[in-house]
């Protein structure tokens, strides 16, 4: 479960990005957060990964309060969660398969074996035929897939994602949201923040509302 | 092992950077091999010429000497003490001004009790010598040691702050080189990060390879030291006769501060607090 009690966000000394939220998530919720633009989605999601720190207030992942965390925890705290970015984040000097196992070299579990972890998951994903390419070598919609893989090779229980479909087309976009529903339905916590209204007229489950740094549920 | 295997691979891979890194260290190691050796030395040096002071001490002629010399070695610290007898007073001189054709009365000349003290015992050890009724006069010469004491332990200050200067400039520039990688690859770092790096994991590599490139710039610099002073010896030869080159845990401390130095790149280069950006 992840809650957020009474948080506020301050940046700087003027702005409340986040104006006291309270908002709880449960076990393979499917949470649209919507909002425009400034209205603080990424702020909420940055918080949930430790990204930043709240001004005020707590964030519970799992019953640990993020802000309290040290480094090493948070580290830790971070394997079970996926996180997809609007940009995709890939490196782009490795290959996508190199890209997607990343997160397993990473743990350096010694009974883990990261390429056949990122085989199983990028035949799911029917990426297993790029395997040998370069991320810039892909479309925008497969280099999403390929960040999507990377974020659930670890089996999270939490995928967090920010504005995945920002950068894509309407059908890549729709294929993006497929796979969140899916992931949803095994069982996974998803939180999407988006513009997409498309996705959000479509979407079935929970949407809260952020406006000027205030939820709206 | 596998780290190890990697961290090669990376100084391979930053070639250049690595020269760079090996040889300030190498620089950095021959520089603070010789000030130290000179500090060493000197400090030797002083030791054994801190053995050689006298004091000088002048008796009534109505005394005994010998006497005097008994209770002169029961002082505490007192190293060794000799009766100088009027004949040898003599023979000093005459062997002192050879030229001079000087007849002495030995009857003139007084006893003399010379004692061999350490210099730090010098004014307790006058004291104590003072408060013997027969004892007219005590000399002790200490203005050139004074003078050598002076000079060497002004060499050794600017010796010790010079090299923490430039221990403290190649730390400096190593940081700032390595601050320079972690800078470029700050997207990826952050992007391992969200994948659940740990700090130690991020910073292994560059601990690994600077342990390494510390090892490899030490020993360079060691090497040059060693046959500098093979070389001076041979050149300067009597002269730095008991020129030491340092003990074993002297240099072995000298190669740890050198792998320390190729590791501290990483301690600047991290910086904290990049979060709110
Ligand atoms: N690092 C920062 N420093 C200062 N102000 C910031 C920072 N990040 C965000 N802000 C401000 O906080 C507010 C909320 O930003 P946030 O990125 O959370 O909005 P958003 O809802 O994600 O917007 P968008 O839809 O454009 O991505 C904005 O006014 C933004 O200018
Ligand atoms: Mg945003």
């Amino acid at each position: 479960m992840i809650q957020f009690d009474s948080v506020s966000k301050v940046y700087g000394t003027r702005l409340f990005a986040l104006n006291s939220v309270n908002l709880k998530v449960s076990r393979s919720d499917f949470l649209l957060v919507t909002g425009g633009s400034g209205a603080g989605k990424s702020t909420l999601l940055r918080l949930i990964y430790g990204d930043i720190k709240p001004t005020h207030g707590s964030i519970l992942v799992s019953g640990q309060a993020v802000e309290e965390l040290s480094a090493r925890k948070l580290a830790y705290l971070r394997r079970q969660l996926g996180i997809v970015f609007q940009d995709f984040k890939l490196l782009w000097n490795r290959t996508v398969l190199d890209n997607v196992a990343l997160p397993i070299v990473i743990w350096d579990n010694k009974e883990a074996d990261p390429n056949y972890m990122a085989e199983k998951i990028m035949k799911e994903f029917d990426l297993w035929k790029y395997k040998d390419l370069y991320p810039y070598q892909l479309s925008g919609g497969e280099q999403q897939k390929v960040s999507i893989c990377r974020a659930l090779i670890g089996d999270p229980w939490v995928l967090i994602a920010d504005e995945p479909t920002g950068n894509l087309d309407p059908l890549a976009s729709t294929e993006i949201f497929d796979i969140f529903k899916n992931a949803s339905k095994r069982g996974r916590t998803v939180i999407v923040a988006t513009h997409n209204e498309r996705s959000i007229s479509m979407h079935s489950g929970r949407v809260v509302r952020l406006e000027k740094g205030k939820l709206i549920d | 092992m596998k780290n190890f295997r990697e961290s090669l691979a990376d100084i391979f891979r930053h070639h250049l950077t690595s020269l760079l890194f090996c040889g300030v260290i190498a620089v950095t190691i021959l520089i603070l091999c010789i000030f130290g050796s000179v500090i060493y030395n000197l400090d030797s040096i002083e030791k054994k010429w801190s053995y050689e002071v006298r004091i000088m001490v002048f008796t009534s002629d109505t005394s005994d000497p010998k006497i005097i010399a008994e209770q002169i070695k029961k002082i505490k610290n007192v190293i060794n003490v000799t009766n100088i007898e009027p004949i040898a007073v003599a023979e000093l001189i005459k062997k002192r001004f050879p030229d001079q054709n000087i007849t002495i009365s030995e009857t003139v000349l007084p006893s003399i009790i010379e004692v061999r003290v350490g210099i730090k015992d010098i004014d307790g050890i006058k004291k104590e010598i003072s408060k013997i009724p027969e004892v007219e006069e005590i000399t002790v010469n200490t203005s050139w040691f004074d003078s050598l004491k002076k000079l060497t332990s002004s060499i050794e200050y600017v010796a010790l702050i010079v090299s923490g200067l430039i221990f403290f400039m190649s730390m400096l520039l190593i940081s700032y080189v390595t601050k320079l990688g972690v800078v470029l690859r700050k997207p990826e770092i952050s992007i391992m990060r969200f994948c659940g790096a740990t700090e130690w994991y991020i910073r292994k590599p560059y601990v690994l390879s600077g342990i390494v490139l510390g090892f490899i710039g030490g020993g360079i610099g060691i090497l040059f030291y060693f046959g500098l002073s093979y070389f001076m010896r041979n050149m300067i030869g009597n002269f730095v006769d008991t020129w030491k080159t340092g003990t074993p845990i002297q240099i072995l401390i000298i190669y740890g501060l050198a792998m320390f130095l190729g590791a501290s790149g990483n301690f600047m280069a991290f910086s904290r607090g990049e979060e709110d950006e």
